[in-house]
C-alpha cells in the first residue's frame, strides 16, 4: 500500500477514535450528581410581591460575571432592601452543591430560587448569563439586563432607583 | 431491611419536597422563605481545577513558563522563558500581551550531502575584532578567521566522513506581543495588535487584526483574522543568490517577504459536552523564502562532491489549512481531537491528528497525556543532492529550484507527552509538560550515484522538550 | 471516497448549525476552563515554534467561541 492511503487510514483511525468519543459522549450525558430535591415551579408566581420592585437574576455557580453581580446585589438589598426592593436569585445550575459552593463564597443572604432544569429561564428567555429581569410596583416588565458589566452598575443602579421611586 | 430503608428514605424526601413545592405555590409567604427548596444531603463545593470558570471582568491573569528542548545527537538545544498577561476590564474589553525570550545553541544540517570522504566547509558568522585574529575550536575541526574592517569572520570547519554535515550555531531571540480586544456589543468583538520578533539575522514584524460574532444564543461563533507580516532576513555574510557558490565572496545585503494571513472560522456548541470548530486558513508569502545559509551539493556520477552551492526556492508561497477540532467532555475528563489537513503551493501536502485526555484526579491536580501524529509530502522542489553531468565549476541544466531542507521533505513525526496541573492555591496552577518528538522517513536513497548508496541521508530529528509553568489569576 | 465522507461530515455540521446547541442556561459543561476551544497558555505557544521549526505546514485552531456565552 503506498503512503498516501496509509496517511488515510491514519486519519480515519483518528476520525474513528474520535467519533467513538464523541458517541460515548452523548450517551453518557452527565455523571455529575443532581440532588433531585425539589423542583422549583415551572413559572414563577410574582403576584406576591405587587407593590414592590421585583429584582429577578438568573445565575449560575459556572458564571464568573455572576460572581461580580452579587457583589452588587447585596449592595443593592442594604440600600433599598426598606425601600419595597424584592431580589430573587434564580439559580440554574444542574448540580446543586456547586451553587451552595458558591453562595458560600460570595457571601450575602439573598433568596434563592432553584431551577434546575431552567424553566423558569426559558420562560423569561433569558439569552445570556447573566440576566436580570427588572418589575416595576406594578409587576410590568420594565428593564432587561443582559450579562453583568462592572462599569454598567451605575446605570443598573439607575433602573432600580427609578423604579423605586415610582408610586401607583 | 436495608432495601425497604432506602425505600422510605426516597419517600420521605419526595414528600419534602411535594410540600416544599407546594407551599412556593401556595403561600404568600414564599417572599421570606429562605429557599424554596434546601440542599439535601449534599456538601457545598468549589470548582476543582479543571472546572473553574473563564476569567471575567477585573481578572488579570498571568502565565510564566519555560521551555527546556533538546534534539539527540548535538543538535538543536533552546531554552525560552515566556511571560503572558491578560487584563479584563469592567467593560467586558481584554488586554493581552507577551515576552519571549529564547536562546538557541547546537548544530543544524547545512544542507550538503553526506561523503565517503571528509569534507570542509566555510561560513561567514559573526565577530567583531579590529585586526584579523585566527583561533581554531578545541576539537580542531574549526578555525575561525575575522575579516577585518567588518563584523564578520569566515568559519571553516569540516565534518566527518559517512554523516551528515552540520554547522554549529548560537542566537538569541527576544520577541514581543500586544492585543486589545473590544466588546463591541454583546455579540460581537473587534481585535487589533502588533507582533515583533528579532533575533542577530532575522527581524519579523506582524500587525493582526480580527472581528468574531456570536449567534444563535451564543452557539455559533463566525470569526475571522487578517495579518499581515514583514519579514528581514539579514545573514551575517549578506543573502546569497540562488545557487551562488560557497566559495565565492557573497555580495549580496539583506533581503525581505511580505506574508498575508487570513482565518476563517466557525466555533460551534452541539451537545453541553461538545464544542466543534472548523478553520480555513490562507496564507500568501512573497520574497525571499529561503534559508540564506543552506547548502545544496553539486555531485558527479560517482557520488563525489563537485561544489557546493546556496539553495534556490521559489519568490512566493500559498499555503491552505484545514483544522477540524473538538472538546468533548465525557464525564469528569475533557477529550481534545483535532486533525488538520495541508496543502501549499511548494506541492507539500500535510496531514496532523492529535488527541489528548485531560483527567480530574481531585481538585487539585489533574494529568493530560497526549498523541499526536503528523505525515507530509515532500515539496515538488526538495532534492537531497543535485546530479552534474556536464562539468566540475559551471553547471547548466539545473532545476529552476532546489533545496535540500529537511522541512521540504517527506517524513512523519509522532509526539507522545503528558502534562500534570497542580492547583498551588486557589486560582493558580502550577504545570509541568514532557514530550518525546520524533520524525521518521527514508535513510537510504535508492538509487544514489556511486558513493551515496548505502549512506544515510536521513536528518530528522528526536527532541525531548520540558515545559514547566505558572499560572495565576488575580 | 474516505475523503468524500470527512467532507461530507464538515459540511452536515455547518449546514444544521441553526438550530443546533444549547440553551444559556446548559452551559454548565462548556464553562469549565478544561473545555475551552483554546486553554493551553503558554504551551500552545511552544508547540507553534516547535512545529512550524520542525515541519512544513502551518495553521491551526482559534481560541473564539465555545465557553459559558457570559456577558
Amino acid at each position: 500500500m503506498n503512503s498516501h492511503s496509509r496517511a488515510w487510514r491514519r486519519l480515519t483511525g483518528a476520525g474513528l477514535a474520535a467519533g467513538l468519543m464523541m458517541v460515548a459522549g452523548l450517551a453518557v450525558p452527565g455523571l455529575s450528581t443532581t440532588a433531585h430535591a425539589a423542583e422549583a415551579p415551572p413559572t414563577l408566581d410574582l403576584a406576591a410581591y405587587r407593590g414592590k420592585v421585583v429584582y429577578l437574576d438568573f445565575w449560575a455557580s459556572w458564571c464568573a460575571p455572576c460572581k461580580l453581580s452579587f457583589g452588587f446585589m447585596n449592595a443593592l438589598h442594604a440600600t433599598y432592601g426598606d425601600k419595597d426592593l424584592v431580589i430573587l436569585a434564580v439559580n440554574v445550575d444542574h448540580d446543586r452543591a456547586a451553587a451552595a459552593g458558591f453562595l458560600n463564597a460570595v457571601g450575602g443572604h439573598p433568596q434563592v430560587i432553584y431551577d434546575p432544569k431552567g424553566m423558569i429561564a426559558g420562560h423569561y428567555d433569558v439569552a445570556t448569563m447573566p440576566t436580570t429581569v427588572l418589575f416595576d410596583r406594578t409587576g410590568k416588565q420594565r428593564f432587561v439586563h443582559r450579562g453583568y458589566f462592572p462599569n454598567k452598575t451605575r446605570e443598573y443602579d439607575g433602573h432600580v432607583a427609578a423604579l423605586i421611586a415610582e408610586h401607583p | 431491611m436495608q432495601l425497604s430503608e432506602t425505600k422510605y428514605r426516597k419517600l420521605g424526601s419526595i414528600a419534602a419536597g411535594l410540600s416544599a413545592l407546594s407551599a412556593n405555590l401556595l403561600s404568600a409567604n414564599a417572599a421570606h422563605a429562605q429557599d424554596a427548596s434546601a440542599p439535601q444531603n449534599t456538601e457545598a463545593h468549589l470548582p476543582g481545577l479543571m472546572d473553574e470558570p473563564a476569567p471575567g471582568a477585573g481578572s488579570v491573569v498571568l502565565d510564566s513558563s519555560v521551555l527546556f528542548y533538546q534534539e539527540t545527537g548535538g543538535r538543536v538545544q533552546a531554552i525560552e522563558p515566556v511571560i503572558n498577561g491578560e487584563v479584563h476590564l469592567d467593560n467586558g474589553d481584554v488586554i493581552s500581551g507577551g515576552l519571549t525570550y529564547d536562546s538557541l545553541t547546537g548544530a543544524t544540517p547545512n544542507g550538503a550531502a553526506p561523503s565517503t570522504g571528509r569534507q570542509t566547509f566555510s561560513s561567514i558568522i559573526r565577530q567583531a575584532t579590529s585586526t584579523q585574529v585566527t583561533s581554531t575550536s578545541a576539537s580542531g575541526n574549526s578555525t575561525v578567521t575575522s575579516i577585518p574592517g567588518t563584523t564578520t569572520a569566515n568559519s571553516v570547519y569540516t565534518q566527518p566522513a559517512r554523516a551528515i554535515p552540520l554547522a554549529s550555531f548560537h542566537d538569541h531571540r527576544v520577541a514581543a506581543n500586544l492585543t486589545y480586544n473590544w466588546q463591541a456589543d454583546a455579540d460581537t468583538h473587534v481585535k487589533l495588535g502588533g507582533a515583533f520578533s528579532v533575533e542577530s539575522d532575522y527581524t519579523t514584524f506582524t500587525g493582526t487584526t480580527g472581528i468574531s460574532r456570536d449567534f444563535n444564543q451564543k452557539n455559533t461563533t463566525l470569526s475571522l483574522t487578517a495579518s499581515v507580516e514583514g519579514d528581514i532576513s539579514r545573514p551575517h555574510g549578506g543573502t546569497p543568490t540562488a545557487y551562488e557558490n560557497l566559495n565565492t565572496l557573497v555580495t549580496g545585503g539583506n533581503d525581505h517577504k511580505t506574508v498575508i494571513n487570513v482565518v476563517g472560522g466557525v466555533t460551534q456548541t452541539l451537545t453541553r459536552f461538545w464544542l466543534t470548530q472548523l478553520n480555513y486558513n490562507y496564507s500568501t508569502s512573497s520574497g525571499y523564502q529561503a534559508d540564506p545559509y543552506r547548502l545544496i551539493s553539486v555531485v558527479d556520477n560517482s557520488g563525489a562532491p563537485l561544489a557546493y552551492l546556496f539553495e534556490s526556492r521559489p519568490r512566493s508561497r500559498q499555503r491552505h489549512s484545514f483544522y477540524w477540532g473538538n472538546k468533548l467532555a465525557l464525564g469528569p475528563t475533557v477529550a481534545d481531537v483535532g486533525v488538520r489537513y495541508y496543502t501549499d503551493s511548494w506541492g507539500i501536502k500535510g496531514i496532523t491528528a492529535e488527541v489528548s485526555e485531560q483527567v480530574p484526579i481531585n481538585r487539585y491536580l489533574y494529568v493530560k497525556p497526549l498523541f499526536r501524529y503528523y505525515k507530509q509530502s515532500a515539496a515538488n522542489f526538495y532534492e537531497p543532492y543535485l546530479i552534474s553531468q556536464s562539468g566540475a565549476t559551471t553547471f547548466s541544466g539545473l532545476p529552476a529550484y532546489a533545496s535540500s531542507d529537511a522541512r521540504l521533505s517527506r517524513f512523519s513525526a509522532t509526539t507522545i507527552g503528558g502534562r500534570i496541573g497542580w492547583r498551588l492555591f486557589e486560582d493558580s496552577e502550577l504545570y509541568v509538560e514532557g514530550e518525546s518528538y520524533r520524525q521518521a522517513g527514508t535513510h537510504t536513497i535508492a538509487g544514489a550515484p556511486g558513493q551515496l548508496a548505502g549512506l544515510d541521508f536521513f536528518s530528522g530529528v528526536h527532541a525531548i522538550s520540558v515545559m514547566m509553568g505558572f499560572k495565576i489569576k488575580m | 471516497m474516505i475523503r468524500t465522507i470527512c467532507m461530507g461530515a464538515v459540511l452536515a455540521l455547518l449546514g444544521g448549525c441553526a438550530h443546533v446547541g444549547v440553551k444559556p442556561w446548559q452551559r454548565d459543561s462548556l464553562a469549565r476552563a478544561a473545555m475551552q476551544p483554546d486553554n493551553e497558555g503558554n504551551i500552545s505557544g511552544y508547540h507553534d515554534h516547535i512545529y512550524f521549526s520542525k515541519e512544513g505546514a502551518t495553521g491551526g485552531r482559534s481560541s473564539d467561541g465555545g465557553g459559558c456565552g457570559c456577558n
